[in-house]
């Protein structure tokens, strides 16, 4: 090749040269961040605010998952299992006296008894579900809160759909179609669960609750109340044995070898979906925003007409969470309790176990531990002053539920804020902002 | 000096060194005006560009008068497209398979300036120009999209406007149809002592085709208004021509967000449910671009300087207050959500005794816009060390901004209307979000005897800023740079025929709201093909590999249905596929010609993980699962008979099935949009002197087909329409 040919390729080899030269540059991104720009690293802001990356290299996170998993989310969810087989036998009990009431029975004290007896362990069970309530992971948040809603739909309800599956059990098919025979299993959450055993258990209005009267209700209404009671005990008694199963796959599926448990417990190992103790760690904070979201808002925001509610922007007591059984102040305190073991480890009063509180201290932020450790005790406090129910709590003393909230919601402040930045967690997904 | 500037001086000067020395080459294809960005021959000779590009010219869209782009881009190869509204009011278009959402990832044009509302800070496409005015579709994908950014791993739009012509020329165009539909438009050019002017109208309206429960309008009114002038005179041998472009349009529709179930699509596909009553989308928007372009005889020099002003408001449900359930999801299990679907449906009122209450959170997503820059695009054609170089560089300074003020309002259904509940109004996103960027790009096409080989790169140089206006401490500025390479060729087996390849880098920009840690989108794009013309016979077949490092995805309303803006990794994906295009002209006698074509898509998608993802539109992946929204088969096939004076057109499209969710987990995991066929017919009737009058059936056989279950629900395509029109041009 001569030289005038090796020079006619000069422009071609520079623009390849200069190609690739490019591509090696390829590419960056540099930012600055204010200090409530969650940049995915939390160390990003320099200036705007003092955002403290967290210094936590120090602190176990896996033992506190450890502990946490071990001494209050299993604990928690084998104590709820435990108060739903109580519940079946008990309602189970009552029915069977149930249903040798009739016209000629005279004593009803045995069945009153067992009634009672079967209302308290709803009680339970719903006390010790409404901690769990604060520990939605794993199976409770997978497939769409699946599991979740069969044990506790709320907030959706529908007396009417489970006066229509009270008949439809009766009948043994749904509304009088032979061609499908009912399946407690098939039906959908709003029919199921803690909910459905309210209405059942402890409504005493026998009429039904469905504005349009299908097949299966017709004549409904000119029942007597007896008839409606055996209907409603014997479909509650399906329907904590469908609950008690339920609480039964809760346990199993958390305590299982690949259950979550150990996913948890195990995070950051090889394989493992959390791919940091962190992220662990992120999992059980994304949790405890059921205070700031369900307990400050819908528990407590919308029956003070904080949002809109029932009665347009006013107190409204029937927008409660259990209005049926007037059970909404108890389930207040068992939420609080079980957020206060969440963040400490375990309750006040019992052997300190590793938490949240030992993981701010951590990370330099004992200030924002002592606030949202004194928050929750005012919380509590402000519970324990409300001495009727919250229904009548709203109508007649509403200061003290306002105050309730109010303290709720110095919890929920720092727990969105220092409590997010200080431990380098990130808010959990919710409806925090919007794009195109 | 910060890096970035360094970086963004050193580009340019990159850029003019390899320019000047260049600056009396020649272009020898510059009648096609400023309105064009590349010139794409047509088709009746072999093209020999590098690169896919395809041209679709005022005859071609003259023959079915379509005003949705979606069915004008049917004929295009490798578009993948999400049909929304029946009319195309928001296009949703992908080329080879990235997401068709909004349309975002793709570099949209009108005259060769990003006409997108703000297309580096929120590319989302709100605004899409009115295509009835268009008099050209210019599709560009693979290498040669790297002239066009800032999104190019899919390629680039160019809509292009009626030129001025060069005597007083004008016509009238008006069209009925069915569901109220109606069309007026009109345009009259002329040059009055060397100053040329054109003037244009349209006004398009629809009652809509859905029928909204309690009654009201579903369709929409859009008016459009463009003047543009110029001035041409000759000074040194080149000829200069400036100009001056001004447009305004504004829309108002009936649009709603919300689908159906699908067993309410069964029974009634066109129903709309009361919640959508006050669904309102109002927007406006103002166009002004000065040009010059310098044609000398070795080469062209287009400036232009542009300024575009956007703004839009979208009243729609967003939710039910007092529920965290999606809209998706209650539609996808009316009997689990039995409640809120009765008060979406309107069969129960918001507050009913014993029942919890169920408000509509009705959301007003109101934006402002601004774009505006200047670009400089240069062609040259240099003899240099024996080969003939074409060269085209170019360098653009861009700035855009988008401002949310967001609102929601609470509503009510009261006997199945939805009402005002509560005079409050309550802020929603309040936030800024701008970008100021360079641009530069250069690409030499070298023929070294019967190979063009182009090598080019681009440099996208963007300074962004975020700002929340409620929380002064939740801002992020962040600076990005990027170098994308391309090399591309053609070689000409024989007068007839040739092969083509290419490889670039493609990228899409993140928004300035994003993490400035997260990883961008980019991808290595390969294609490889041949072509075939021998003046009777067009034939191409392309196929393409579309190397993902990282896919990501954005949620938001029209995607996910959520009311989210997190932005979401795929990780590695692969998408590959071919693309065939075949067209042929038989006589049938001396008077009939049957020009006839077939175009044909095939496309693969493939995550490379397993992942988890919150995206409603993955879910949880496993590796080898394919991307939603893409059909495995597309194909368009169109015939036309014409005689002395008529015409008749045939458009047949299939697109197989696709898949709403990559993953299971998600709502509408395993849910299916099934595969569609739609005729299109048209023919009209030229008396000559007196005009021509025209007919058209969009969806002759009337299928009913559900398009998406996006953003919340099932939605139908448009049913038959049935139009006439009249055309008279002088």
């Amino acid at each position: 090749m001569n030289s005038v040919s090796k020079l006619r390729y000069i422009p071609l080899a520079f623009s390849v040269l200069l190609t690739i030269s490019l591509s090696g540059c390829g590419e960056s991104t540099s930012g600055q961040s204010g200090s409530a720009f969650d940049d995915g690293n939390n160390n990003g802001g320099d200036s705007g605010g003092d955002n403290n990356g967290g210094d936590t290299s120090s602190f176990d996170e896996k033992a506190m998952i450890a502990g946490l998993v071990d001494q209050v989310i299993t604990p928690t969810f084998t104590a709820f299992q435990s108060e739903t087989a109580s519940l079946y036998n008990d309602v189970k009990s009552y029915c069977e006296v149930e249903q040798t009431i009739d016209d000629s029975t005279t004593d009803f004290a045995a069945r009153d008894a067992r009634f009672d007896s079967a209302k308290q362990s709803w009680r339970e069970a719903m006390t010790a579900w409404q901690q769990a309530e604060l520990m939605l992971l794993g199976p409770l948040s997978a497939n769409e809160s699946a599991l979740r809603n069969v044990i506790y739909s709320w907030p959706s309800k529908s007396l009417c759909g489970v006066d229509q599956d009270t008949a439809y059990f009766e009948d043994g098919v749904v509304n009088q179609n032979s061609a499908r025979p009912y399946d407690l299993k098939d039906r959908t959450f709003t029919r199921r669960g803690l909910l459905s055993l309210e209405h059942l258990l402890f409504n005493t209005s026998y009429t039904h609750n469905c504005s349009v009267e299908n097949e299966a209700l017709a004549g409904w209404n000119s029942r007597t109340e007896q008839s409606v009671r055996i209907a409603r005990c014997q479909f509650a008694t399906e329907v904590s044995k469908d609950l008690n199963e339920n609480a039964q796959s809760l346990v199993s599926q958390w305590n299982a070898e690949d259950g979550y448990a150990n996913e948890l417990k195990n995070a950051g190992e090889a394989g493992n979906s959390f791919a940091t103790p962190l992220k662990a760690v992120n999992a059980i904070s994304d949790a405890l925003f059921y205070l700031d979201k369900e307990v400050k808002d819908f528990k407590l925001g919308i029956p003070l007409g904080q949002f809109t509610n029932s009665c347009g922007t006013s107190v409204c007591s029937k927008d409660v969470e259990n209005s049926i059984s007037m059970h909404s102040l108890e389930n207040l305190k068992a939420n609080l309790m079980a957020f206060e073991k969440l963040f400490l480890g375990n309750e006040i009063g019992s052997e300190a176990q590793l938490g949240f509180d030992d993981f701010l201290i951590e990370s330099n932020a004992e200030d924002t531990r002592n606030l949202m450790v004194s928050g929750i005790n005012d919380a509590k406090a402000a519970t324990n002053a409300i001495e009727t129910s919250l229904y009548d709590a709203l109508n007649n003393d509403s200061d003290k539920v306002e105050t309730t909230h109010a303290k709720v919601k110095d919890v929920t402040d720092q727990l969105k804020n220092d409590f997010i930045n200080k431990l380098a967690l990130e808010l959990p997904k919710t409806s925090a902002g919007d794009n195109d | 000096m910060t890096n970035s500037t360094k970086l963004t001086q050193s580009a340019i000067a990159v850029t003019l060194a390899l320019i000047l020395p260049f600056a009396n080459a020649a272009d020898e294809n510059s009648d096609d005006g400023l309105e064009h960005i590349t010139i794409i021959s047509h088709y009746d000779k072999l093209r020999t560009e590098a690169g896919s590009a395809t041209l679709i010219g005022e005859a071609e869209l003259e023959k079915f008068e379509y005003n949705d782009i979606h069915r004008i881009l049917a004929s295009v190869p490798g578009i993948n497209i999400r049909e929304e509204d029946g009319y195309g009011l928001r296009p949703n278009i992908g080329f080879r398979g990235v997401t068709p959402e909004r349309s975002k990832k793709i570099s949209i044009m009108e005259d060769g300036v990003l006409i997108g509302p703000s297309p580096y800070s929120a590319p989302a496409a709100y605004y899409f120009p009115m295509t009835t005015r268009m008099t050209a579709v210019e599709v560009f994908k693979g290498p040669a999209a790297i002239k066009h950014g800032p999104q190019t791993v899919a390629g680039a739009l160019n809509l292009v406007t009626r030129q001025i012509p060069e005597f007083s020329e004008g016509a009238i165009d008006l069209s009925v149809g069915a569901d109220g539909y109606q069309k007026a438009h009109a345009h009259f050019g002329s040059v009055v002592n060397n100053v040329g002017f054109l003037l244009e109208g349209v006004t398009l309206k629809a009652d809509g085709f859905k029928e909204l429960d309690g009654g009201g309008d579903t369709g929409f009114v859009k008016n459009d208004l463009l003047a543009k002038f110029n001035y041409k005179f000759e000074a040194d041998g080149i000829e200069h021509t400036l100009g001056l472009k001004l447009s305004y349009s504004d829309e108002e529709s009936d649009e709603t967000y919300l689908g159906l179930t699908d067993q309410d699509f069964a029974d009634t596909p066109y129903r709309r449910y009361a919640a959508s009553q006050p669904a309102l989308m109002d927007t406006e928007h103002q166009q002004i671009m000065f040009s010059h372009f310098a044609d000398g005889e070795n080469f062209s020099v287009a400036t232009r300087v542009y300024r575009n002003d956007y703004e839009r408001a979208w009243k729609k449900l967003n939710g039910l207050l007092n529920s965290s359930v999606s809209l998706q999801k209650i539609l996808h299990d009316p009997e689990t959500y039995e409640l809120a679907y009765g008060v979406i449906s309107g069969k129960i009122d918001s507050v009913a005794d014993g029942l919890p209450t169920q408000f509509l959170n009705m959301g007003t997503n109101d934006r402002e816009y601004y774009s505006q820059g200047i670009q400089v695009d240069a062609d040259f054609e240099q003899e240099l060390f024996g080969f003939t170089h074409n060269i085209a560089a170019g360098v653009r300074y861009h700035e855009d901004e988008i401002e949310r003020k967001h609102f929601e309002e609470t509503y009510e259904m009261v006997s199945g209307i939805a009402q005002k509940a509560v005079p409050d109004i309550r802020a929603a996103t309040q936030d800024i979000e701008s970008t100021k960027a360079w641009s530069v790009y250069i690409e030499d096409k070298i023929t070294l005897d019967a190979l063009t080989l182009g090598v080019g790169v681009r440099g996208e140089f963007m300074d962004m800023h975020y700002q929340d206006q409620r929380n002064a401490d939740l801002w992020q500025d962040k600076s990005t740079h990027i170098w994308l390479p391309s090399i591309s060729g053609f070689y000409q087996l024989s007068e007839e025929s040739g092969i083509l390849f290419g490889v670039h880098e493609g990228f899409v920009p993140s928004s300035p709201k994003r993490r400035a840690s997260e990883e961008l989108e980019n991808s290595i794009n390969y294609e490889f093909g041949g072509r075939f013309n021998d003046g009777v016979t067009q034939f191409e077949v392309v196929s393409f590999f579309n190397d993902y490092q990282n896919l990501t995805e954005t949620c938001g309303f029209s995607n996910c249905g959520i009311i989210e803006g997190e932005t979401f990794s795929g990780g590695e994906v692969d998408v590959y596929g071919v693309e065939v295009q075949f067209s042929q002209s038989y006589p049938l006698n001396l008077h009939i010609d049957i020009p006839y074509s077939f175009v044909y898509t095939y496309t693969q998608s493939e995550f490379k993980n397993s992942f988890q993802s919150s995206f409603a539109q993955w879910g949880l992946v496993d590796a080898g699962d394919s991307l939603p929204y893409l059909a495995d088969h597309q194909a368009t096939f169109n015939i036309g008979f014409s005689g002395s004076g008529w015409k008749v057109n045939f458009s047949v499209k299939y697109v197989d099935e696709m898949q709403e969710v990559a993953g299971t987990g998600e709502t509408l995991s395993g849910s299916i949009v099934p595969s569609s066929t739609t005729l299109d017919l048209s023919a009209s009737y030229d008396f000559d002197q007196y005009g021509r009058v025209y007919a058209k059936v969009d969806n002759v056989f009337d299928n009913v087909d559900i398009v998406s279950r996006r953003p919340y629900g099932a939605r139908p395509g448009k049913p038959r329409q049935v139009s006439v029109g009249y055309k008279y041009a002088f």
